[in-house]
């Protein structure tokens, strides 16, 4: 059963608990994805304010090709690929200030679990921009290859290989931290 | 950073000033829709005035035949003011209380000599209205599982349509009054009949109650009508069943008042569905509507889920299993979907009432043993 599904259904039948639990299931996953792309915490908040503001004034249909997660985050990815568009990738010029800092790690507290995930997530800023958003959806939001491959808009095979490469950097990155395979 | 909380909170207000703005929005384009169409009624106006003034002239003989048509055009151009007037005396005659303004749309209706059309419908393509109920309490005749299932114990929707029905209820001495609000989501305006009919109490307002909803600007919106149904109980107690329903289109409301009006009952008694009276016992057909037309029932589904259709249906005929599963569940990928020898949907509009988009089934015996079942 989608509950992300099942919610928005209520929310379109007037129930607005539905919505409700769509923010508190997706919002912190959401922001901090979305921050992986316009590296900005705030402009990730505001894009994932955005992101459900869309969804409850245009409601669109859910067509159930893909997890309800999937679609949103696919929503969500193409509202951050807009905005980069818009301010000419200016976010290389903003620097997280030590409150961002705080919140992005208040924000991870909730997605990321066990000691070895965050010493991955600290590994994972040195990473490029593509790889580290496979290894998000892929290893913190536990997406599959299709479905990372529908919100990336790439394909299954490309997502695989492009993976693959990000996989043995990361497990180089890993291992010089003293972690192993980080598959294990 | 924002809570969850907060963000919640921040979505429903900007929400609230996005729908605010939204109306405001629609008002304007209602109010220069309304001042194009006054233009355009001065202009034919000062048109037809100009030709009546020309026809005094003497005219060569060929122009007397131009003159004539011109001025059937010219009657016809100054039939929607009446069809308006006409319009809002019979929705007041029906109690009818129309939430949003249509006389923009129908002085636009020049095309439309025929005063009756304001309570008719011109398309072929209709269906019935959907009906949606929000009952009070949660006991009604639906199973526990259908309730639970499909979220119907508090409220009574369909996520596959814009149009739905449901209803306010207050009481005043012994007169109780029940709102039966009709939404139309569509762009083109609709007329309606709704036909109600009562066990154990008095209509005191009209059985049959005829009114149009006017288009919507934006699929978004909805455009309302609220039907006030006055009532009174006569057995003594608090306890009554209402059945109603909501037909559409000219062809379907024509043969259905005629039928009504004949004599003839539009729903069966069959039910034995009784509620406490603490929740006035009101019955209603939500999304299902029962109806007889000779001495055959039909049970009428409005939904565009097949699926779901089939299960209501096995549910409510209780063809289920031990623990409760309806035991017609389909598959529309599987090829009996469409051979199914015991239901049809009519995808067309049916020669007699319109009922696009209905399952019908015959439960003329009250023993669902299936057929196919044409509307004569």
């Amino acid at each position: 059963m989608d509950q992300g599904a099942e919610n928005y259904g209520r929310y379109l039948r007037g129930d607005n608990a539905g919505l409700e639990w769509l923010v508190r299931e997706y919002r912190p996953g959401l922001i901090l994805y979305i921050n992986g792309i316009v590296g900005d915490m705030y402009t990730a908040e505001d894009l994932c304010e955005d992101t459900f503001f869309r969804l409850i004034i245009k409601k669109p249909r859910f067509d159930g090709k893909s997890s309800f997660k999937t679609w949103l985050y696919q929503a969500a990815r193409n509202l951050a690929c807009d905005k980069l568009r818009h301010d000419n990738r200016l976010r290389r010029v903003s620097l997280e200030s030590a409150e961002q800092e705080a919140d992005k790690a208040s924000l991870e507290d909730m997605i990321i679990k066990g000691e070895r995930q965050k010493v991955m997530l600290s590994q994972l800023q040195k990473l490029s921009d593509g790889e580290r958003e496979l290894i998000w959806l892929t290893y913190f939001e536990n997406m599959s290859a299709n479905e990372t491959a529908r919100v990336t808009g790439k394909t299954v095979t490309s997502v695989n290989k492009a993976l693959s490469r990000a996989r043995e950097k990361l497990r180089y990155l890993m291992e010089k931290e003293g972690y192993g395979n980080e598959n294990e | 950073m924002k809570t969850n909380e907060q963000m919640i909170a921040d979505l429903m207000r900007r929400k609230k000033e996005y729908d605010e703005k939204r109306e405001i929005r629609k008002r304007r384009a209602r109010l220069i829709v309304a001042v194009l169409s006054a233009l355009v009624i001065v202009a034919s106006v000062c048109v037809t005035a100009i030709v009546a003034a020309s026809t005094k002239a003497p005219a060569p003989a060929e122009q007397t035949t131009d003159q004539t048509e011109t001025e059937t055009d010219a009657g016809i151009g100054s039939d929607p003011t009446t069809d308006t007037a006409r319009s809002v005396n019979e929705t007041e005659n029906t109690g009818v209380y129309a939430e949003t303004s249509e006389d923009t749309e129908k002085k636009l209706e020049t095309d439309k000599p025929d005063i009756s059309a304001s309570v008719g419908f011109s398309g072929d393509k209709n269906d019935l209205i959907q009906l949606s109920i929000k009952t009070h309490g949660n006991r009604s005749w639906l199973t526990d599982k259908v309730k639970n299932d499909y979220d119907l114990s508090d409220y009574g929707y369909n996520p596959f349509t814009n149009k739905s029905i449901y209803y306010g209820k207050q009481e005043t001495g012994d007169i109780f009054e029940l709102e039966i609000t009709v939404k139309n989501n569509s762009k083109t305006k609709e007329s309606i009949m709704i036909y109600i009919e009562a066990d154990d109490a008095e209509i005191i307002s009209e059985n049959i109650i005829k009114t149009e909803i006017p288009g919507s600007s934006s699929p978004d919106d909805a455009i309302c009508i609220s039907v006030p149904v006055r009532y009174r109980y006569t057995d003594g107690r608090s306890l009554a069943n209402l059945r109603y329903i909501v037909f559409k289109s000219e062809k379907a409301i024509a043969e259905a008042e005629k039928f009504i009006n004949d004599g003839n009952s539009v729903f069966t008694n069959g039910f034995d569905v009784t509620v406490n009276d603490d929740l006035h016992g009101w019955l209603f057909y939500t999304q299902i509507s029962v109806f007889r037309v000779k001495d055959a029932s039909f049970l009428c589904y409005i939904s565009y889920d097949l699926q779901y259709m089939y299960e209501m249906t096995a549910i409510y005929f209780g063809d289920v299993d031990d623990n409760g599963v309806p035991l017609f569940i389909t598959n529309p990928d599987m090829p009996d979907y469409k051979e199914c020898p015991w239901c049809k949907v009519k995808r067309e509009a049916s020669k007699s009432f319109s009922l696009d988009r209905c399952l019908i089934l015959n439960n003329s015996k009250k023993n669902f043993k299936g057929g196919i079942i044409q509307l004569v």
